[in-house]
């Protein structure tokens, strides 16, 4: 399933992101996020964009 | 083949002994001499519902579509006629 | 829409030759298909699964003699009844058709059963007929006829002829008129005769492109098995049977209608998608069995009309519906219907399937579509169909038969019980029932829609809330309850609770001052000291993230590594402060600061759940560096839940034997989180030191990698008696080394655990009782939940393979610094919590019954050699089996191709090379590694993998292709087999990776048996499939047969005038001295090794036949230049010049310079002839066997005196049948020849014999040859 094919960029509420598979039904609590298409270009975006990897939650708590 | 051209049957006919090598193996068969029994199999009768829609360009209803239908020339050719549309004859 | 090429015609007239009422006994060629039976047959006589049996229930009585009368009817009818099959003397089969045939009816009675299985399975002798056993039974519905054929003469639609012809013949005897059937027309011979004109023809050409190219690169379809497979033959089969409803298998009709497919394309599409399901291969190569009976003459025959055809359908697409695998399962269906004529043997050879024994070559599952052409006669009274209950025979690993049985679809599974449970098989019937239910109700639906089974059984690993308790929280708890608990101990002495707890806090507030805090990474490189916990415990309660280095890295490694991270400081015990680069961060040596001013008390609570705990580099000393970062919950779920499977609380006391560099060592804060004691200290890089700690220290719990516990039992386990718990992870466990713990540690908990390090160490475990093959990983550990997910993501049902993945609390956060990597490894977990996550692991298992995981390797661990997809962790297995400590297994690519090899680690007293045999005994021949290498051990990455980039490389010793013969008897049977196969096939090369297969294996053997002169069995070239392996199989069984003081040398000999390296033995006798012979034997290999000359020599000396007598036996320097060689008019010079002045010098004064005898056979006689006649100076004699005397010139040019030689010339009666280039035979030219030498004066025997030209013949002679050219008792002058 992830080796081929489209995926979105989706991201969670604690803004993690990942990719998701075109075609399924995208996993309660995560939304597109980005760009949707072969791997490589989803992934760059992420490596550009989730600069901070920290979960949402712990970045409010400081 | 131009399809509009030739009666129906006759062209049946040449599909049929195309797709099952009648002639080729000495077989005279007539407009209904029963195909099964001159060595049609499920899998050959598939090959010629394909070759029959492909040549004629139609789809065959889905009443057509059951064993006695290819039973013999006489029945394809009826199933052929009932599928086309009534007015065409050149392509 | 495609365009399909009907099936060639076969132009050749179908006819009989039989005259009328005539029923003279003839022979016919085999069919293809009879062929294919009749050589299962040979590979294993022991038990046949080719037998086809019927029976029938005769509510009106069973009257004997008219049954009896039938039958004789039946036989007279049907010829294949009377048929018997032979293999004639050159190799090809055919089928004897005999006059009159009896057929014995056994009358059971009502002790039926015993006869009925004894018919049904006891093997037929082919070559007796008929292949046809009656059984009369009386059984408690009335009596009964059972019939048992075998398949080489019937087929299923043949016994619905049988029965009909039968029943007629019975209802005519009894009713005493005569019987009314139609008229045969043709013979089952006639028909294979008609078909071998086909085969013979051309007119296959483009059939056998056609399957070259359908089938090139097709792999083979591997199903996960719940045993490993072994090279025993077992025909046992057990059968799961399921069944469509009326009105789903209607669905069926009607979808099969409308795809424009026929119901058995349907039945074979679901199966197509439900085997893809279970292996995960989107190839999907299966075999189908077509009942063939091209014309109607054939139809009323009984006879084996069947074909094997290969189904090759791309089940690949994500969105793929059960409409596209109908359409594409259709096409390919039609265009294997077309070429069915292509014998299977032919398209096997033609893609270099070779030839297995227990397996067939392309496929393991077949598929087999029946009608539902069972009426039988309607009439009241009418015999009805009787099954007695029979063993199931399986004839492949999976196959299925569909039939429509009132309105039903019926699909009954045929597996092998040796390598299934029928949980697995029945997991995969349900899949596929559901399946065709699932596409009839909705074909233009995405398959993956199907959704998981009933049984998937999603393991979830206990739903607690997550643990919020950071590793500081609960180690500052346990300081303040139980202070003088000893929490660390090992070098260095040890450490309380309350003192660990006060130093870690002093040093905790110095890193603050030098700005270690949260969100911080602080680099650690310590020894196994009891200091390491103050220092990773200090860090934590900064609410920093530790990062250990591995101080055997590279100085510039770990700059990088540092510096990736974003450490901040590194602390560094002082024996290893100089291993680290002094630029990358600050350094801080432990034990330089004091600490002694510092506050004693707990810092405030710096680290939340979501902050990180540590970070572990996984990327080991090359490649890009890739540390998973691991934040504080985490670690917390793994400390909560450990004391459910951990003996670590208070009293326990842990160690494991690891580096701080592995996540196995995250474990050590268990006990520390709940008062258990851990000790640190080293154990020795091979464990040598292991006894003594886990002695001194009292070590309760000991945590082990699978590697380390192969060493251990090696060494013995009486160390560990004492031990509480013994948990071993690591890849994959060595089912032995655990079985051997279980057994020999009974008081001990010996647990077999998995865990990447994305899962915070552990994720499963295993604690089970029994387990069949592999040790299983369990289930998910609290907090965690472990799924196996099918290719689109659905769980996998019980018995399916599937990936690994990993969810829950333990997960980490990512890859440290690297978000596309996180992004793809960690993906959402569409089973867990809105917005959680998964870990794909990449290792592939399957789910047992019970729920817990078996684990069946990593994706990438499979390769793919020789066609065969492999499991490289079932050869380690067999390895460790066999007695190896550790082995590893890869593919590797070398000059010659792909091979596979094995790195062993074996004690010095395992003979490594010789494990290769014994893997023979219970592996495959395609799972026997090519090269096995030994290795002190297993290097291993920092991440516990196995370091693939350190293992030494392999250099095969020589292109084993390309390898000259080493003997002549090789060279001979790489030319027979070159001949039989149409194409030159080298000494080194495999017949079957050639175009070989099976059916020309008795033409091979038949030339060998030819050369050899005696008895060769059909199976050798099974297991022996290149010449020189065969060559050497042959030769095993011989002993040089030697007396105690005589002595056979080899030696390599570069003569100057011929070139080349050659062979050279050398014989001496016992007793030799300085008045020995000498025989000088030319195509010395085959004399050596097949005739075993030096033998006969030996015995002729010690019998006093002859006088002591040396022998130098030369053979070619390679094959294609022997005949040039031998036949050269200069050779005889060479011989006397050069080859037997250094004779003499190999043998030293041993020798008398006398004049040496030539022996040869074949052209060899010539070239003996020869060095007598032209250089008397040297010889004095020849032996000459079976040469082709007349076509050469012997006599030197000249027209010098004859100096007289004494010749022994001898040929075969049989060689008569050789005629010679100038007309005379071979035994013609011998008797020629024979009387001008003796007209010229020399002394001359000649001899005839048996066995034609083969070694057995000239073995025979050699002794009559030898006693004469050497005897004593001969006037040395001219006569």
């Amino acid at each position: 399933m992830f080796d081929d094919g489209e995926f979105h960029v989706v991201m969670n509420d604690e803004e993690q992101y990942s990719i998701w598979p075109v075609g399924r039904d995208i996993p309660l609590g995560w939304r597109v996020a980005g760009p949707t298409g072969p791997k490589s270009e989803c992934l760059a975006h992420i490596d550009a964009a989730w600069t901070d990897m920290r979960p949402r939650s712990l970045r409010e708590e400081a | 083949m131009t399809v509009s051209q030739e009666p129906v049957a006759e062209t049946v006919r040449l599909i049929v002994d195309k797709q099952l090598n009648l002639s080729a193996h000495g077989y005279e068969f007539g407009a209904d001499d029963d195909l099964w029994a001159l060595g049609m199999t499920s899998l050959t009768c598939m090959g010629l519902m394909l070759a029959v829609e492909d040549t004629f360009r139609i789809e065959l209803p889905e009443e057509a579509l059951k064993e006695g239908t290819f039973r013999t020339v006489g029945t394809i050719t009826a199933a052929v006629e009932a599928a086309r549309p009534a007015s065409g004859t050149k392509v | 829409m495609p365009r399909f090429e009907p099936r060639p015609t076969n132009p050749f007239p179908l006819l009989t030759d039989r005259a009328d009422g005539e029923r003279a006994a003839r022979d016919f060629p085999l069919s293809a298909g009879q062929e294919r039976l009749w050589w299962l047959r040979q590979l294993d006589s022991s038990h046949d699964q080719y037998h086809i049996t019927g029976g029938w229930r005769f509510p009106a009585g069973l009257d004997p003699s008219a049954i009896a009368t039938a039958l004789a009817g039946l036989a007279r009818r049907h010829d294949i009844l009377r048929t018997r099959f032979v293999l004639r003397p050159d190799g090809t089969t055919a089928q004897e058709v005999a006059a009159e045939v009896e057929i014995p009816v056994v009358r059971a009675g009502r002790e039926w059963r015993a006869a009925v299985e004894r018919a049904a399975s006891e093997p037929f002798d082919l070559s007796r007929p008929p292949l046809l056993r009656v059984v009369a039974a009386e059984t408690e519905d009335g009596p009964g006829l059972f019939v048992a054929l075998h398949h080489i003469v019937t087929d299923r639609w043949s016994m619905d002829v049988l029965a009909r012809d039968l029943f007629e013949l019975y209802d005519a005897a009894t009713a005493g008129r005569a019987p009314r059937l139609p008229e045969l027309a043709v013979q089952y011979g006639d028909y294979a005769r008609w078909q071998q004109r086909l085969l013979d023809s051309d007119l296959l050409r483009p059939g056998l492109e056609h399957w070259r190219r359908t089938l090139a690169g097709c792999e083979r379809l591997e199903l996960p098995t719940d045993r490993p497979r072994t090279a025993a033959a077992d025909g046992a089969g057990a059968s799961v049977v399921v069944e469509l409803p009326e009105e789903a298998t209607a669905a069926m009709t009607a979808v099969a209608w409308r795809a424009r497919a026929s119901p058995g394309v349907v039945v074979t599409a679901a199966l197509v998608a439900a085997l893809s399901a279970f292996t995960g291969q989107d190839d999907v190569v299966i075999g189908a069995i077509v009942s063939d009976r091209p014309r109607p003459e054939l139809q009323d025959l009984i006879g084996f009309f069947v074909n094997t055809v290969v189904l090759r359908v791309d089940a690949s697409g994500r969105e793929l519906t059960f409409r596209d695998v109908v359409a594409r399962t259709r096409d390919v269906w039609m265009a294997a219907d077309a070429h069915q004529d292509v014998p299977f043997e032919r398209i096997v050879g033609a893609v270099g399937a070779g030839a297995e024994q227990q397996r067939n070559p392309i496929f393991d599952v077949v598929v087999n579509h029946a009608g539902d052409r069972t009426a039988l006669a309607e009439a009241p009274g009418a015999p009805t169909w009787w099954y007695p209950e029979l063993p199931v025979t399986a004839r492949f690993d999976l196959s299925l038969t569909t039939q429509l049985v009132d309105g039903r679809l019926r699909a009954t599974f045929v597996y092998r019980p040796a390598l299934f449970d029928e949980t697995t098989i029945a997991a995969l019937a349900d899949r596929y029932i559901r399946l065709l239910a699932h596409g009839a109700a909705a074909p233009d639906r995405p398959l993956h829609e199907l959704g998981p089974a009933g049984e998937s059984g999603m393991p979830l690993g206990g739903e607690d809330p997550a643990p919020r308790a950071t590793v500081v929280e609960l180690v500052e708890a346990r300081a303040a309850l139980h202070p003088d608990d000893v929490a660390v101990t090992g070098a260095g002495g040890e450490l309380s609770y309350g003192e660990l707890n006060r130093r870690a806090n002093r040093l905790a507030r110095h890193l603050m001052e030098r700005g270690v805090g949260r969100g911080r990474v602080v680099g650690v490189c310590l020894d196994q000291t009891v200091e390491r916990f103050v220092v990773l415990l200090a860090i934590v309660k900064c609410g920093a993230a530790y990062f250990p280095l591995d101080p055997d890295f590279p100085p510039d490694r770990l700059r990088f590594m540092l510096s990736d991270a974003g450490a901040v400081l590194t602390i560094v015990s002082p024996s290893l402060a100089h291993r680290l680069p002094a630029d990358a961060t600050p350094l801080l040596v432990l034990g330089e600061p004091d600490l002694t001013g510092y506050d004693a008390g707990n810092p405030p609570l710096a680290a939340r759940p979501g902050d990180l705990a540590y970070l572990i580099s996984t990327s080991g000393s090359t490649g890009a560096p890739k540390s998973v970062a691991v934040p504080h919950q985490a670690l917390s779920r793994l400390v909560a839940g450990a004391p459910r499977y951990l003996d670590i609380g208070p009293g326990a006391t842990f160690l494991q034997a690891g580096p701080l560099t592995f996540d196995v060592s995250v474990l050590e804060w268990t006990p520390l989180a709940h008062g258990g004691r851990v000790v640190v200290t080293g154990t020795g890089a091979l464990l040598e030191d292991l006894e003594a700690v886990v002695r001194d220290h009292g070590v309760t719990t000991l945590k082990l990698v699978s590697p380390q516990l192969d060493l251990l039992v090696e060494r013995g386990l009486s160390a560990l008696s004492g031990l509480r718990q013994l948990v071993v992870g690591g890849d994959v466990v060595n089912p032995r080394s655990f079985r051997t713990a279980r057994e020999l540690l009974p008081g001990c908990r010996v647990t077999a655990s998995y865990g990447p390090t994305e899962c915070t160490v552990l994720a499963t475990v295993f604690d089970g009782d029994s387990w069949s093959g592999r040790v299983p990983i369990g289930h998910a550990i609290p907090h965690t939940r472990a799924y196996v997910l099918d290719r689109d993501l659905n769980p996998a049902p019980v018995g399916m393979r599937g990936e690994i993945h990993l969810a829950g609390d333990g997960l980490a956060r990512g890859y440290h610094g690297r978000p596309g990597l996180t992004a793809q490894a960690f993906v959402p977990d569409p089973y867990g919590p809105p917005g959680s996550r998964m870990y794909r692991t990449g290792d592939v298992g399957r789910l047992l019954p019970g729920g817990a995981i078996d684990f069946l390797g990593r994706a990438d661990r499979q390769v793919k050699v020789r066609g065969y997809r492999i499991e490289t962790s079932e050869i380690e297995h067999a390895l460790l089996r066999h007695g190896a400590t550790s082995a590893v297994v890869l593919r590797a690519e070398l000059d010659t191709g792909p091979a596979l090899v094995a790195y062993v680690v074996a004690d010095e007293s395992v003979d490594v090379p010789a494990l290769r045999g014994r893997l023979r005994a219970t592996l495959p021949a395609y799972m026997i590694p090519d090269h096995l290498v030994r290795i002190p051990r297993v290097p291993l990455t920092a991440n516990n993998k196995v370091d693939r980039t350190a293992l030494p490389p392999v250099t095969p010793a020589r292109s084993a292709a390309a390898a000259p013969a080493e003997s002549g008897l090789e060279a001979r049977v790489a030319e027979a087999w070159s001949e039989v196969l149409g194409r030159v096939l080298a000494a080194g090369e495999d017949f079957f990776d050639h175009g070989g297969h099976s059916l020309l294996v008795p033409r091979a053997t038949a030339a060998v048996r030819r050369l050899l002169g005696r008895e060769v069995p059909l199976r050798l070239m099974m297991r022996h499939r290149t010449p020189a392996a065969y060559a050497a199989a042959l030769l095993a069984g011989s002993l040089p047969g030697l007396g105690a003081d005589s002595r056979l040398e080899r030696l390599t000999w570069h003569s100057r005038t011929l070139g080349g390296e050659r062979r050279v033995d050398l014989f001496v006798p016992a007793g030799a001295s300085g008045g020995t012979r000498l025989l000088v034997v030319l195509d010395g290999s085959e004399f050596v090794d097949v005739m075993r000359l030096p033998a006969i020599v030996d015995r002729l000396v010690r019998d006093r036949g002859v006088p002591p007598t040396a022998a130098v036996f030369i053979s070619p320097a390679d094959w294609s230049s022997r005949r040039r060689e031998l036949l050269d008019e200069a050779y005889a010079d060479v011989l006397a010049h050069e080859l037997i002045p250094q004779a003499r010098t190999w043998l030293g004064e041993r020798c008398r310079s006398g004049r040496a005898t030539a022996v040869g056979a074949s052209l060899g006689a010539v070239a003996a002839l020869r060095a007598a006649l032209r250089r008397p100076d040297s010889f004095e004699g020849a032996v000459a066997l079976s040469g082709p005397l007349s076509e050469h010139r012997l006599g030197p040019a000249d027209a010098s005196p004859v100096s007289p030689a004494r010749l022994f010339l001898s040929a075969s009666r049989e060689e008569a049948d050789i005629v010679l280039d100038d007309g005379l035979n071979l035994v013609e030219a011998v008797k020629r020849t024979g009387e001008e030498l003796a007209g010229r004066g020399h002394e001359v025997r000649c001899a005839y014999g048996d066995g034609g030209h083969t070694y057995a013949a000239w073995e025979s002679m050699l002794p009559h040859a030898i006693s004469w050219v050497l005897r004593e008792d001969r006037a040395r002058d001219v006569r």
